[in-house]
This record gives structure tokens, C-alpha cells and sequence, in this order.
């Protein structure tokens, strides 16, 4: 049985137009031990979807309009605000992209971690320091023992960060929700970070649900990936398929915009248009409007997810014959 | 595939607004805000009173009356009489005359000696230093004290007590401006703007200025209550508009020897006073829950 | 060929901190002894991580920050020498787009009247042809005409950074400094603005300094492309010979260190370790050597000076031998 399996999921805000659905209909399974990347730009719904899953989403204006979301065999979503403290830590950790407001600016970090500790377990004062010591030089940071009494200011974004990744691995959970962790980083600080992540996982075992707009990490760090636009999956395969096969043309077309170190080309292959407004949303493919491969079918109805080979799923009628070309 | 990205943007346009100027929506926002509804009506029973007051009290304010004196509310006398039998009514409405222009003479020099200072100290860094000294040196003094020795130097007189609530209430409306005027030089448009060549005027009227005005906007809603309160704690002491001219708080200060026989000479100018400025804080609040973080959403 | 932009020794230091009286300042070495040409035409890529300048360096070339030293000249001419009316009339010909599409629009104006008073501050145009000429802008940068009714609030990310390049356009200018252009956009819409980016340079002739820290957005669209790290540039080429042949120790881990978007069988190492140290207090000696697996007992105690190896290739490294000269450390 997986590890975390959400199912269905919408996840709705109220604005001043009514309610628009941020996150509609996803679903996807998660192992232990896994790393899963949750590719998708702005306004696909993907952070939407890991603060669904912590239960830190702000209700209202958000509501849970339908699904479950399985951890460890039962529901989150039927969990009580206390029943969920109890899961966050121990169970589901996270780190978040900007580590300078994820951290409180007026405590030291090694009150910070050890609060983690002394919520979550019962354990003395000088247990709590040993255990914020421990983990820190785990991290990878230098002299841990006095970087406990500094201050999140003191400390360089990258520092901030793996103190984030500390804080949220310290009651070891068994799967670590990363929301575009180096997006602020400078890319070598991004790439010490990321093989930290998958140094813990190695030690911890644990699974990591990653969420990025960044192709590159996720060929890096994923297992297998799953692509979001508009708040729906739009295709879900394993990192190499996703990579050299990819079955919907909006995986197609973030590959072909990104400008990489080793190709040359005259003029970057682009997506036309814009992201449609979540208010007034397309009646059939979402992506149908910008969709270099659109036929009319495609404005009726919303595709569903259906499998092109086992573990590879694509939300496009025309997947064939896009894997064929 | 060509690039047409004009075809394909119009959906992604926000579907209101096509060229609808921000204001119309600050305004409609503001007109569905709860407390600025309230705050709105309230203020215009205020104003609607000072203005028509020729109509809603054809008494004359400073009649003497002595026959009618001390007589408690009722149908003839809506806010009975005082001391000297003239028209509580009448009083407390032509108050409100006189409190609201006072109110309106403060705001508007506030606005303009206030937008002034604080845009020249926000604006050009060699003369903010010296400009806030100043500033803070007239801040450092409490308001109401500030107004009473003003106004006891200067002597009784409207005039004069718009002047003193002017100089008691610029620096921190300054101050305000100031702080605005400061964040929005940052902005990456007014580089823009000097990229371009502008020169410090048109920098000023056309980015900087109009980008600075909520804040501003929202403390002067503020600052009318406390023009008005001050007026009356001041006018109450003595120093304010001479009599037999009726001020809110002249009324109660004559009141107050007579709170256990007549306590309604004292009580409805205070009442008057109270919704006044509550009126006003809900306007403010209005105001500013509008402004602010709207104006800091722009996505 | 005359270069259109050439500056020497730019610097900016920022004094932090320090008493009420000004006691007991640090100076920020923001930039320290830039210098580089742009020919027309071209595109200059800057590239670099957190503090090491090229913001600033950007900035300077317009005079919007002040230069602390150095000279820059803009065809020929001193901008540091001119007087405040030729600098506005220099102006003309020299622009800058903004990383922040959002903060880079005034929200109060109407797009058209942002895209048109470059025109009116000049006076270049009468109030017919300016219009007209702000619809052409318009076109030019893939918006409709009656777009420019609207305002700011009412586009996208992409499409306001549409604008504000209309209105760098709006003068015809040479040169353009594009600060960071696409990376506050969406993967897919980067895209379509560094096309319209070289288009325009296509069809205008225009010259770039492009700053950025996506390497890849940088290949893409540079002619040569320079390293910056902590207010210095250590390594300057054509961009073919960077990326192939990367010379300076940081540019290798630079590279290095972008992820590719293709999975491997085996994971990357880190290139390099530790962190960037702070511009108040540079490492003595070369700044990166703090950092750099080839560090030397030299690296340490003596600032390497840039040296030509190849065409038109700097580095400023003591590995290379040309430029161990002996500059003690400032």
C-alpha cells in the first residue's frame, strides 16, 4: 500500500466571484521511499495541493469541496486540527520556499528546532540540545553547537534553509513535502541543497513529494513525476518516460521552451498565450486554447487521465500519437 | 506556431475593468465595506444637520429666554434648554456647523502643508534630515497642550484655533507622507521614469504623489475625529470660539455646573460629539482596509 | 570597431551601518574594478549569484545608482563628465527593463501614457504621431492597440514585462540593460519573452547587457557573456568558448551547477561547498578562494589580475600564469 495516496481532490477558494476550484480532480499515489516531483507553473494548483495535504490551508476562504487523502491508511482529511498536529512532524515534515518567513525572526534557530522536538516528544531540555546538535551537523552545517544561539538574520539563505530541512526532519517523518525549496537559492547553494535531500532520504528512508516549476531539478531528484496545469494532472509517468516520451503536449511544450546549457537554437519553442483565468475556465481541455495539437474534440469535454502504458498516464485524447512523433 | 499572443491573451485578461480607472473600484469596494456604510451614514446625519440646520431649528441659538430656562427634552424643545432658556436644538446643530468647518479647515491644510513637507523630506534625502528635526520637535509635544498654548498665545478665535490644530497635526500627517513618499521612490516605475529623463517635478506629480495618497488618505479620515476632539476639549477649557457662539464644547463646559439639574445640556453635545467621531473611525477603518492591502495585491 | 559601451574601473561601494554621526561604518564592495565593452549590436551576458554586483553594474550604466569610480563611456562620450541636460539628452539612447513585472509599471497610468511618456519627456513626437507611435510599440511587443487603454493590473506577469519593453523602445534606443527580464515569469512565457527579445534585436539592431543567473536563458541569447562573484569579473568570453571551455574555477562550478533536464543513472556531486561570503567582508587575496578546489597559497594573499588566454577570453585566475601578477590585496 502506498505510503500517501490522494484521491479526487478539490480543493476550492471563495472569491469574489464565487467559488473557483484551485485544485479539481487529482489524484496520485506516493511509496515509501520515493521521490515524487509536482511539475507545474504558477496557478496550477500544485502547492495548493501539499497545503492540502498538511492541513494548512486557510478555511475558509479555502474549502475541501471533495476527495480523501490517505496517510499511512487514514484520511487527513477527516482529521481534527489536533489529530493533524500529531501528524505533522513525526508523520509529514515541510519546507517551504522562502526560508527567511518560514523562520521566526525573533528566536534563536535552536529554539526553534528544539520546540519541534518538545512539542512532538517528552524529553528534557538538554536531550532537546542534543538532539537540534545532532541534526544540524547533519544538515551540513558547520559548528552546530553555536549556531544554535544565532539568530535567522545572521544566517545566509542557504544556511536558512538547511536549518528548514533540519527543523522538519528531526522527528524523522516518513515523508518530507519540499514546496520549491532552492527557488530562491543561487543555483550552487541549489545544488548543495538538493543532494542533502537525497542524502537524507538515503538515511532516513523517507519519501519526498518536491514541488517545482524547474525541469532540471526534477530530472535530478524525481522518481517519477506527475505535470499539473489549471489545477488538474494533465500527465503522470515515470522521470526517464516523462523526459523521453512525453505524452501531453504541455509537457512537450515546457521541455521545448527551456533554453538548456547543451543545445543551440536559433529561436526557443514557446507555449503562445496565457494561463486561463480560474474564474472562466475552458469548458473542455484546459489546455485546449494554447495547444498546438488541438482538434475539436478537445473543446468539449475535459479528458480524463488514461494509462498509455503501466505507470504512464496522459490527460490528452491525441497521446498516441504524440508519444509516435 | 506562431507567437499570436494577442488573440490568445484576451482570455486570460481579467474579464471586468476593460480600461475602468482603479478609483471606480476603490469606490465601489469601499461602498459594500460594512463599517464604512455605517461610518457614511452616521457622518451624514452629522453634516445633514449642520447644514440644514436654518430649517431644522429656525430658533435663533443666542435667544435669551429666561422663562424657559432648564427645561428638560421634549416635543416643543427636541433638546430642552439651558441656562439661559436658549434652544439646546439650536445650539448643538449650529455647534456642528462650526465643529465641521473646523474639522475641514484642519484636514485641508493637513493635506496640503502635510503632502508638502513630507513629499520634499521623503523626496530629496539633503533635506529630510533637517525637516523631520523639526518635525519631531513640534511631535514631541502632546497635542493637546501644544493647542492650548498656541491658542492661548494667539487669543480666542476660530481662525486661531484652526491654526493651533494645524501645527499641533502637520508634523504627524508629515510624517506619514514621508514614509510613503519613501517606499514608493524605490519603485522600480520611477527608475523607470529617470531612466527615462524625467525631471524631479513631473517624478513627483505623476508616480510619486498619486501613489502616496492612500495612506494620507486614510489619516485624514482619522485626523478630522481628532480635530474635531481636540476643538472640543479645547473649547471646553476656554480657549476656544467666544461666547454666546455655541461650540460643542463650550456648551458642555457651561453645562457642567448644571449636570445634576439639567444633565441633557451637558449630555447631547457629548453624544453629538461621541457619533461624530465614531463616524469617523469607521470611515477611516473603511478606508483603510480598502486601501491598503489592495493596493499591495496587484496580481 | 568603436564599442557602443565601454567601462573601466567601475565601482560602487555602499557605506552600512555605523553610529549617528556616521562613526563606525563597513563598506559594501558592491562592485570593485568592473570593466567590459559592448559593441553594437551585441548581447553581453552577466551572469552571477547573490551579492556579486551585476544588479548594480547594470544600474550604474544608466546612472540610476551613482558610480563610486570608474569611467563609462557611451559612444565615445564620458557619461561621468556630462552635464546634467547632455546626460538627459543621453538618455535617449540607453534604457532598462525590469526584472519586476509588477513593480515596474506605474498602477495609477494607463499603459498607453507608460509606454508614451519616454516621447513626452523629449518632446520627440507631436501628440498624433506619438500616439500613433505607441500603437506601433504596442504591436511590436505583441499587444493589441486598444491594450494600451487598460492598466497594469489588468495583464499578466508576461504581458506587463511586454510593456515595460515597449517603453523601453519608445525612443529608439541602443542600448538596453535587461535586468533579470524573465525571471519572475512562468517557464513557458520566459520563453516567449527572450524571442521577442532577439527578435527585437533583430530587427532594431539593439545592443544588450543581459543580466541573469539562469546560465541557460544566458547562452541562449548572449553573443559573449561575462562572470561576475562578489563585485569582481572573473571570467569574460564569447559564449561558445564559456560554456565549452569554462576557464575560471567558479564559472566550472557555475556550470556545474545547473541542473539539467535530463535524469541520469548517477547523481551529480556538488561542484563546490560552502557559502557565498558577504561583499562587506570579501575573503582577502581572490575572492573566491574560499571556495575554489584549486586553491593555492597565492590565491590566498594576492587579487589576480584578468589576462588573455585565447581570443578575446579573460580570466582573472592564478592558475593561468599570464595574470599572476603580483597585486597585493587592497
Amino acid at each position: 500500500m502506498s505510503l500517501l495516496s490522494v484521491r479526487g481532490l478539490q480543493v476550492l477558494f471563495g472569491t469574489e466571484r464565487g467559488e473557483v476550484a484551485a485544485v479539481d480532480d487529482i489524484s496520485f499515489d506516493l511509496g515509501a521511499g520515493e521521490v515524487l516531483g509536482i511539475v507545474g507553473e504558477s496557478g496550477s494548483g500544485k502547492s495548493v495541493t501539499a497545503l492540502a495535504i498538511m492541513g494548512l490551508l486557510p478555511r475558509p476562504p479555502a474549502r475541501i469541496g471533495a476527495g480523501t487523502i490517505w496517510f499511512e491508511g487514514q484520511n487527513l482529511l477527516a482529521f481534527g486540527e489536533r489529530d493533524m498536529q500529531r501528524v505533522r512532524g513525526p508523520g509529514i515534515g515541510m519546507i517551504f520556499q522562502e526560508p527567511m518567513t518560514s523562520l521566526n525572526p525573533v528566536f534563536t534557530i535552536g529554539d526553534q528546532i528544539m520546540e519541534t522536538v518538545r512539542v512532538h516528544e517528552r524529553v528534557g531540555p538538554k536531550a532537546q540540545r542534543e538532539r537540534a546538535v545532532e541534526m544540524l551537523a547533519k544538515v551540513g552545517i558547520a559548528l552546530p553547537a553555536r549556531r544554535l544561539d544565532d539568530y535567522p538574520h545572521q544566517l545566509s539563505g542557504g544556511m536558512r534553509q538547511r536549518v528548514m530541512i533540519a527543523m522538519a526532519l528531526i522527528c524523522r517523518p516518513k515523508l518530507l513535502i519540499a514546496d520549491e525549496p532552492t527557488t530562491a537559492l543561487d543555483v550552487t547553494i541549489q545544488q548543495q541543497i538538493l543532494e542533502l535531500l537525497l542524502d537524507l532520504r538515503e538515511e532516513f528512508r523517507m519519501a519526498i513529494m518536491i514541488i517545482t516549476h524547474n525541469m532540471g531539478v526534477v530530472a535530478e531528484m524525481a522518481d517519477r513525476v506527475v505535470v499539473m496545469y489549471a489545477g488538474k494532472i494533465a500527465e503522470h509517468a515515470p522521470v526517464g518516460t516523462l523526459f523521453a516520451e512525453p505524452a501531453h503536449p504541455y509537457t512537450r511544450g515546457l521541455l521545448d521552451s527551456i533554453p538548456s546549457l547543451a543545445g543551440e537554437r536559433e529561436r526557443l519553442k514557446t507555449i503562445p498565450g496565457t494561463l486561463p483565468n480560474p474564474a472562466a475556465m475552458p469548458p473542455g481541455c484546459r489546455f485546449e486554447p494554447r495547444c498546438a495539437w488541438r482538434i475539436a474534440a478537445c473543446a468539449g469535454a475535459s479528458p480524463p487521465l488514461e494509462s498509455i502504458q503501466a505507470g504512464h498516464e496522459s490527460a490528452c485524447i491525441r497521446q498516441r500519437e504524440l508519444v509516435q512523433r | 506556431m506562431a507567437d499570436s499572443v494577442v488573440a490568445l491573451d484576451r482570455p486570460g485578461v481579467a474579464p471586468e475593468a476593460s480600461g475602468r480607472r482603479v478609483r471606480w473600484e476603490v469606490a465601489r469596494r469601499l461602498l459594500r465595506h460594512r463599517s464604512f456604510q455605517t461610518g457614511l451614514a452616521l457622518f451624514a446625519i452629522v453634516i445633514a444637520a449642520a447644514v440644514l440646520a436654518p430649517w431644522i431649528s429656525p430658533v435663533n441659538p443666542n435667544k435669551l429666554a429666561m422663562r424657559a430656562r432648564f427645561l428638560p427634552p421634549s416635543w416643543e424643545h427636541l433638546f430642552g434648554t439651558d441656562n439661559f432658556g436658549r434652544s439646546q436644538l439650536a445650539r448643538v446643530v449650529y455647534g456642528a456647523q462650526l465643529s465641521l468647518f473646523i474639522g475641514t479647515a484642519v484636514v485641508v491644510i493637513n493635506a496640503v502643508f502635510g503632502t508638502l513637507i513630507g513629499a520634499l523630506a521623503g523626496y530629496f534625502r539633503q533635506l529630510d534630515n533637517a525637516l523631520m528635526r523639526i518635525n519631531d520637535a513640534i511631535m514631541a509635544f502632546p497635542a493637546v497642550l501644544l493647542a492650548i498654548g498656541v491658542a492661548a498665545v494667539l487669543g480666542r478665535s476660530t481662525p486661531n484655533m484652526i491654526l493651533a490644530l494645524s501645527i499641533v497635526y502637520v508634523p504627524r500627517t508629515a510624517r506619514i507622507v514621508r514614509s510613503s513618499v519613501i517606499v514608493i521612490r524605490q519603485m522600480e516605475y520611477v527608475q523607470a521614469a529617470v531612466a527615462a529623463g524625467a525631471g524631479h517635478l513631473r517624478i513627483l506629480r505623476r508616480h510619486i504623489l498619486p501613489n502616496s495618497m492612500a495612506p494620507l488618505m486614510v489619516q485624514l479620515s482619522f485626523l478630522f475625529a481628532y480635530a474635531v476632539l481636540t476643538e472640543a476639549t479645547l473649547s471646553f477649557l476656554g480657549l476656544g470660539a467666544e461666547p454666546p457662539t455655541p461650540t460643542w464644547g463650550n456648551i458642555m463646559a457651561e453645562g457642567r455646573q448644571y449636570m445634576r439639574e439639567a444633565p441633557w445640556i451637558i449630555a447631547i453635545p457629548g453624544a453629538a460629539l461621541a457619533i461624530t467621531v465614531m463616524a469617523l473611525n469607521l470611515l477611516g477603518d473603511g478606508l483603510r482596509d480598502v486601501l491598503d492591502p489592495r493596493l499591495r495585491i496587484q496580481q | 570597431m568603436t564599442p557602443l559601451v565601454r567601462v573601466e574601473g567601475l565601482t560602487r561601494h555602499f557605506m552600512v551601518g555605523g553610529g549617528p554621526f556616521k562613526t563606525g561604518q563597513a563598506v559594501l564592495r558592491a562592485v570593485d574594478d568592473v570593466s567590459f565593452t559592448v559593441a553594437p549590436g551585441e548581447t553581453l551576458g552577466l551572469v552571477g549569484e547573490s551579492g556579486c554586483g551585476k544588479t548594480t553594474v547594470g544600474r550604474m550604466l544608466l546612472r540610476l545608482i551613482e558610480p563610486t569610480r570608474g569611467k563609462i563611456e557611451f559612444e565615445g562620450a564620458d557619461l561621468m563628465q556630462l552635464s546634467p541636460e547632455a546626460m538627459r539628452e543621453r538618455r535617449r539612447h540607453m534604457q532598462i527593463v525590469f526584472q519586476d513585472p509588477y513593480g515596474a509599471l506605474n498602477p495609477r497610468m494607463k499603459v498607453e501614457d507608460i509606454i508614451k511618456e519616454p516621447i513626452e519627456i523629449h518632446g520627440t513626437l507631436g501628440a498624433n504621431d506619438a500616439r500613433r507611435r505607441v500603437s506601433e510599440l504596442l504591436a511590436k511587443v505583441g499587444l493589441a492597440p486598444e491594450h494600451g487603454r487598460r492598466y497594469p493590473h489588468e495583464f499578466s506577469g508576461g504581458q506587463r514585462q511586454r510593456i515595460g519593453i515597449a517603453r523601453a523602445l519608445a525612443l529608439s534606443p541602443r542600448f538596453i540593460v535587461c535586468d533579470e527580464p524573465v525571471s519572475a515569469l512562468d517557464v513557458s512565457i520566459q520563453a516567449q519573452i527572450v524571442n521577442l527579445l532577439q527578435d527585437l534585436q533583430d530587427e532594431l539592431g539593439l545592443a544588450y547587457l543581459f543580466i541573469a543567473h539562469d546560465l541557460g536563458v544566458v547562452k541562449h541569447i548572449s553573443d559573449r557573456v561575462a562572470v561576475m562573484y562578489l563585485g569582481k569579473i572573473v571570467e569574460i568570453a564569447d559564449k561558445r568558448a564559456l560554456y565549452s571551455r569554462p576557464l575560471h574555477p567558479y564559472t566550472q562550478a557555475l556550470i556545474a551547477a545547473v541542473p539539467e533536464a535530463k535524469p541520469r543513472a548517477q547523481r551529480r556531486k556538488a561542484a563546490i561547498t560552502g557559502e557565498i561570503p558577504s561583499a562587506l567582508n570579501p575573503p582577502r587575496g581572490c575572492r573566491f578562494h574560499t571556495r575554489c578546489p584549486h586553491v593555492m597559497p597565492a590565491c590566498r594573499e594576492v587579487e589576480p589580475v584578468a589576462a588573455e588566454m585565447g581570443t578575446n577570453h579573460f580570466v582573472a585566475c592564478h592558475i593561468y600564469p599570464a595574470s599572476g601578477a603580483a597585486t597585493p590585496a587592497a
